[in-house]
């Protein structure tokens, strides 16, 4: 209960809400006699970093990192620690965690990871191979704990010594260990006695991250502390991660004057007035670009207009010329997405696999050019209807529907933009809001026309484009929406998870942009933004603009966020 | 009637509500002419303040405010309006009919009738929302009539009962008059006050309905309504972004149309029970009981 | 006590009926559970995890009736199925965990509203006419025709942002440990005020409007007039021989606006970031989660049901003609 007193004491030191200090003063005066009464001396004052990482209107305490919907977003990384993580903002460069490294066999077929020596579970236990082996062998055994897909890629695992893992690969895959980024290590002397891993809830867990200790749980706060046995402890400063409940958005904007929070992960609307203005000292963002958000057309639809038209290349360019791309950002984004003015859809980010060869002339087809546009459709035999909207060269009506899932207003508004812009050149567009699980379940069967999707990036680009190009995936998972099939483009994607060597995958890479910006089966619009704002009132080492070592999120798709967490210390 | 329709304008408080519906509706109606511009049509900047060129400034996506809200009104005032109808009518005649024929059917009907009235009303409307996904206007009109007539029904069925044994019905029904010509021809015109006090509860509650759905975001957030408009500028922040025109505008609009039909709803009100009166009628009342109180002690 | 069969029936069939409803409706509506399912698992999902999750929550091939059996066994065991939202959680923990606070809110705004309402009302009623009765009266009506929605808004700005008397979120400051003390107390009250205030005004007014007329047509009455020839003053007549029996209608109202008052939670509960049913039940319906929402109109209506039967005893109890009829 002391204790308790205490860190609530380092927390209220600049709290807002007048009244409510006022109110509580009397109190706080009682306990505060009490405790000195007792002769308690206080403690070193601890630090404890208040973070914002998911939207939820209730805490449930559920930290089973197999439960991709129901986990806390607090789970992996902070309670079990990543194998590896690769740093997108270091050209996919690997950090090593629980692994010290791994290393292909000759024939590529299987790969050996070696564990670092000495790690213990947050109980003192050790974690060995057996844990790793256990790990995967679960998620063989049992496809809905699956979460990073070993059951396509691994065929049997082998655990040759006890810091050694040997993973028997079902095909050559020179990529797998950057599908193995998002693989949490489970103790097997907890979950060997768990019947259903994926209803089970973890309350309790134990792990191998810097904070595993769940000190306190209630409904609308929950703080989760220091591993007492952290093999990394010399690099971690912050004694507890506190996680207040935060519904939305405006809960966020109306806490935010109290000054609580120091790293945020929030649509924050015009940030320098609703934010930073608050505290101009301390209160800060970057918000970089992140993955490319583009417009994709059902290539297997069934209507066949719709199909003449999305498989028609010149359909496709007059579709991205009537993109107003600065509107969506400026005006549905308030400016925070960066536009993309790629035909290949590269992200900022991976800069440094830019290929000049797929760009340039290729890419004029990403600019806002409604006369231009109209000239593509004329041209290419699109003729205008007595209502205005035009068909296709053999006739057909085009009429289709843009989905957006209801409530993503800002994504909605894009959308809006879009279909202004079709409409400005005769293209019969429309707008549909249906519920996220409706929205999915289209895109997965295949029922929907065209939507706006994000394409979520991997430690290097190849994984965002190989997940929503490849045949393999078309149709498969949300991402591979446009269900696109190119015989070349699946052939360097396979050469790609052949190479061998860093020189070998940029040239694939390199090919990979050639072909999307010359066949063009998605049209890019702009990149999301990273959500990152911080206060450096009570922590420093903060990522900054200055310094853009990594991707500063603290959302659960971000590894780098454990990276991001060692580097902070208390203000003293 | 006559009465009646005298009485209601000689209230100020009627009159004060009239002509706030009636204003309301005329710029719903005349919304072609009062905002030529498409209200989705992006007009200028974010977010911008009230100015001449755009009196209620604009939405987020640059939208005019004041186009919005002139031509939001049709939606929010058609299913508000119709809606409010439909449960008036769907009331009315269940409880004509159970208040009439008495017996078996009464007690059905009755039993149906509280049976509804007891289930909470707007979560039900929730479920039925959820599970419809998107809902538009007439979805959400079918929803709020099918769940919210009971109240109606219940106090028509009352009102009915005590009208039937009186005597000009027992004589239409000696004289062979059918059923159905007596409900309508000689009971309705009866109670016309009271289902012109059932309409207009009806259409606020229909209206107090639809906003909270569509504030939830049931509605179809590209539909221009009201409802709709409060849900867009409260999920681009603009309170605390301080565009507090996005989201006055149409809360104004929804507060005037309560307003408006209180006003009118009161008078109704007074209008069915003389009693409730107060006001020019008030003294008359006070007069009769008086009367009665001094018979009462006279015959103590 | 005494409590007509007929009333019990009434009961009987609104419960049934809410069962009927929510054992039907998903089954009538398109999407399922497994999509939500699906759909929760979010864009990391793996092709095989969702297969797997098919397989695992897929469709249910039993005829309709074995369904419903299975159904209202669940019922009797207050197995109301699994949360799609916060699996593996069973409704009945979800619900639980909100119902609480709920009750807390609307008992709280039904006091407060009953008290101030009542006395708006026996005094408009007792100076019908007056200057008071004039204003208030219209004004309440207002109140009822003004949705629970600007009214939040309203307030949370006006004191939460802007004024910053208030809290913003949460039921008590998540600091505090829940615990039998005053500082934990106070928290709650202090957390409930701004929440409470919205509830209010539609009832105030309901309350206002119906004791009002009530209080009318009961000073016509011969016991009233009785009581005054009696020679009792204005006040004991007014209070103890009218208002009590103007009361009656006020709560049958009382008992019937329930559920306009848990629509009010709902808008309420949302802006404030308050976390009962009302929360929960949105949430519930953005996620798609059928099983927590027909959970929470069952208990809703149950909740409704209670206070019908609640107001029936009281009736009872408070009436004295119905007491005298017994007598």
């Amino acid at each position: 209960m002391l204790g308790r007193v205490q860190s609530l004491d380092v927390m209220g030191s600049g709290r807002g809400l007048f009244s409510r200090r006022r109110f509580f003063a009397l109190a706080g005066a009682a306990v505060a006699a009490l405790a000195s009464a007792s002769g308690v001396k206080p403690a070193v004052a601890e630090s404890v970093l208040a973070m914002h990482i998911e939207e939820q209107t209730s805490w449930v305490q559920n930290f089973n990192p197999f439960d991709l919907g129901g986990r806390r977003q607090s789970t992996m990384d902070f309670i079990y620690e990543p194998l590896v993580i690769f740093n997108d903002y270091d050209s996919g460069k690997p950090i090593f965690r629980l692994a010290t490294g791994y290393k292909f066999s000759d024939d590529l077929k299987s790969i050996t990871y070696t564990l670092r020596d000495g790690v213990k579970w947050s109980d003192g236990q050790p974690l060995t191979s057996a844990d790793m082996k256990y790990t995967l062998d679960l998620m063989l055994k049992n496809p809905a704990v699956d979460i990073v897909g070993v059951g396509e890629s691994v065929a049997s695992v082998e655990a040759p010594s006890a810091t050694e893992v040997k993973i028997n690969l079902k095909d050559v895959d020179t990529h797998f260990p950057e599908s193995l980024a998002d693989f949490p290590v489970v103790p097997e002397h907890i979950w060997k006695d768990i019947k259903d891993p994926l209803a089970f809830k973890n309350e309790k867990p134990i792990g191998s991250g810097p904070m595993t200790e769940i000190r306190r749980f209630t409904p609308q706060v929950y703080e989760q502390c220091r591993n007492p046995n952290y093999w990394d402890a010399a690099d971690l400063h912050v004694d507890c991660l506190k996680l207040p409940q935060i519904s939305g958005n405006d809960q966020m904007l109306a806490l935010l004057p109290q000054g609580e929070m120091d790293w945020i992960g929030s649509f924050l609307p015009e940030i320098d007035k609703t934010y930073v203005a608050l505290d101009k000292d301390h209160n800060g963002y970057w918000q970089p670009p992140a993955e490319t958000i583009a417009y994709e057309m059902n290539l297997k639809t069934d209507k066949p207009g719709n199909s003449e038209a999305f498989n028609d290349i010149n359909f496709r360019h007059a579709f991205s010329l009537a993109m107003d791309r600065t509107s969506m950002v400026d005006i549905a984004g308030f400016g925070y997405p960066v536009v993309n003015l790629h035909a290949s859809g590269l992200p900022p980010r991976f800069d440094s696999w830019r290929n000049k060869a797929a760009e340039g002339d290729k890419d004029v087809w990403m600019t806002y050019d409604i006369d231009k546009a109209n000239k593509v459709l004329d041209d290419a035999g699109y003729k205008k209807g007595a209502d205005g909207f035009r068909t296709t060269p053999k006739g057909q009506p085009i009429a289709f529907v843009i989905i957006v899932p209801n409530g993503w207003t800002d994504w909605i508004d894009a959308v809006q933009i879009a279909t202004e812009g079709l409409r400005k050149i005769g293209v019969n567009a429309s707008v549909a809001t249906p519920e996220y699980e409706q929205w999915q379940k289209q895109l997965l069967d295949g029922s929907f026309d065209a939507v706006m999707n994000s394409r979520p990036d991997g430690p290097t680009p190849f994984r965002g484009y190989y997940q929503t190009l490849s045949t393999a995936f078309a149709g498969r998972i949300v991402h591979a929406d446009s269900r696109y099939s190119n015989p070349e483009l699946d052939k360097v994607f396979d050469a790609y998870r052949k190479a061998t060597t860093d020189e070998e995958r940029k040239k694939l890479f390199d090919q990979v942009q050639v072909i999307i910006a010359d066949d063009f089966p998605v049209v890019p619009v702009f990149n999301g933004p990273t959500w990152y704002q911080y206060s450096s009132k009570r922590f420093t080492g903060w990522v900054t603009k200055d310094e853009p070592v990594m991707n500063p999120e603290n959302h659960d798709n971000n590894r780098m966020r454990l990276m991001h967490l060692l580097r902070l210390k208390p203000v003293q | 009637m006559r009465f009646g329709l005298q009485l209601l304008f000689r209230q100020k408080k009627a009159v004060a509500g009239f002509i706030i519906i009636a204003t309301l509706a005329l710029m719903a109606m005349f919304a072609p002419i009062l905002a030529p511009n498409d209200p989705a049509a992006r007009v200028g900047r974010s977010h911008q303040p009230p100015t001449v060129s755009h009196y209620f400034g604009t939405t987020k996506m640059g939208r005019d405010v004041y186009s919005q809200f002139v031509w939001g009104a049709r939606p929010s005032l058609a299913v508000g309006f119709a809606t409010g109808l439909a449960i008036t009518a769907i009331g009315t005649v269940i409880g004509l009919i159970a208040g009439y024929f008495g017996g078996r059917i009464d007690g059905t009907l009755d039993l149906a009738t509280n049976a509804v009235l007891v289930i909470p009303n707007i979560p039900l409307l929730i479920l039925l929302a959820s599970f419809a996904g998107t809902v538009g206007p007439l979805a959400i009109m079918t929803i709020i009539a099918l769940t919210s007539w009971p109240w109606g029904a219940r106090m028509t069925r009352a009102q009915t009962m005590a009208l039937r044994n009186r005597e000009f019905i027992t004589a239409a029904r000696m004289v062979g008059e059918p059923s159905w010509r007596i409900i309508f021809v000689e009971i309705l015109p009866n109670l016309v006050p009271l289902i012109g006090i059932n309409i207009v509860g009806s259409i606020i509650y229909a209206i107090v309905a639809q906003t909270t759905l569509e504030y939830l975001g049931f509605g179809d957030p590209l539909n221009v309504t009201w409802g709709t408009m409060l849900y867009n500028a409260q999920n681009s922040s603009a309170i605390i972004v301080g565009a507090w025109w996005d989201i006055g505008a149409p809360a104004l609009g929804i507060a005037l149309v309560g307003l408006g039909l209180a006003l009118l709803n009161f008078t109704f009100d007074e209008i069915a029970n003389p009693q409730l009166r107060s006001g020019p009628a008030l003294s008359r009342w006070l007069r009769l009981t008086r009367l009665r109180k001094s018979e009462l002690e006279a015959a103590r | 006590m005494r409590i007509p069969l007929r009333r019990l029936g009434v009961y009987f069939v609104a419960f049934l009926f809410a069962i009927i409803v929510n054992f039907t409706l998903p089954r009538l509506m398109p999407g399922s559970p497994v999509d939500s399912m699906i759909a929760q698992l979010g864009p990391r999902a793996t092709p095989a995890a969702i297969e797997a999750i098919k397989a695992r929550f897929g469709a249910v091939q039993q005829p309709i009736w074995l369904q419903f059996v299975d159904y209202l066994k669940g019922l009797a065991t207050f197995d109301l199925g699994v949360s799609v939202k916060y699996y593996p959680q069973t409704v009945t923990q979800v619900l639980a965990r909100s119902a609480g606070w709920t009750a807390l809110l609307v008992s709280c705004a039904i006091i407060f509203s009953l008290c101030v309402g009542v006395s708006l009302g026996a005094v408009a009623a007792w100076r019908r006419g007056g200057r008071f009765d004039a204003f208030v009266s219209p004004f309440s009506v207002v109140l009822i025709a003004i949705p629970p929605v600007i009214i939040a808004l309203a307030t949370l700005f006006t004191f939460g942002v802007t004024l910053r008397w208030f809290p913003v979120g949460y039921a008590y400051n998540p600091d505090l440990d829940p615990g039998f003390n005053l500082t934990f107390l106070g928290s709650v009250f202090w957390h409930a005020i701004m929440p409470v205030l919205t509830l209010s005004p539609y009832m105030i007014g309901e309350f206002q409007t119906t004791m009002r007329s009530s209080m009318i047509s009961v000073l016509g009455e011969d016991y009233v007039t009785m009581g005054r020839a009696k020679g009792l003053s204005e006040t004991a007549v007014m209070f103890s021989y009218a208002a009590r029996n103007a009361m009656l209608p006020v709560l049958t109202n009382l008992a019937l606006m329930l559920g306009a008052v848990f629509g009010g939670s709902i808008v309420t509960e949302i802006v404030f970031n308050y976390p009962g049913l009302g929360l929960t039940l949105f949430t519930a319906s953005v996620a798609r989660d059928y099983p927590v929402i027909q959970g929470q109109l069952l208990l809703m209506t149950l909740a409704t049901l209670g206070a019908n039967l609640l107001v029936d005893i009281v009736y009872g109890i408070v009436d004295p003609r119905i007491r005298e009829e017994r007598a």
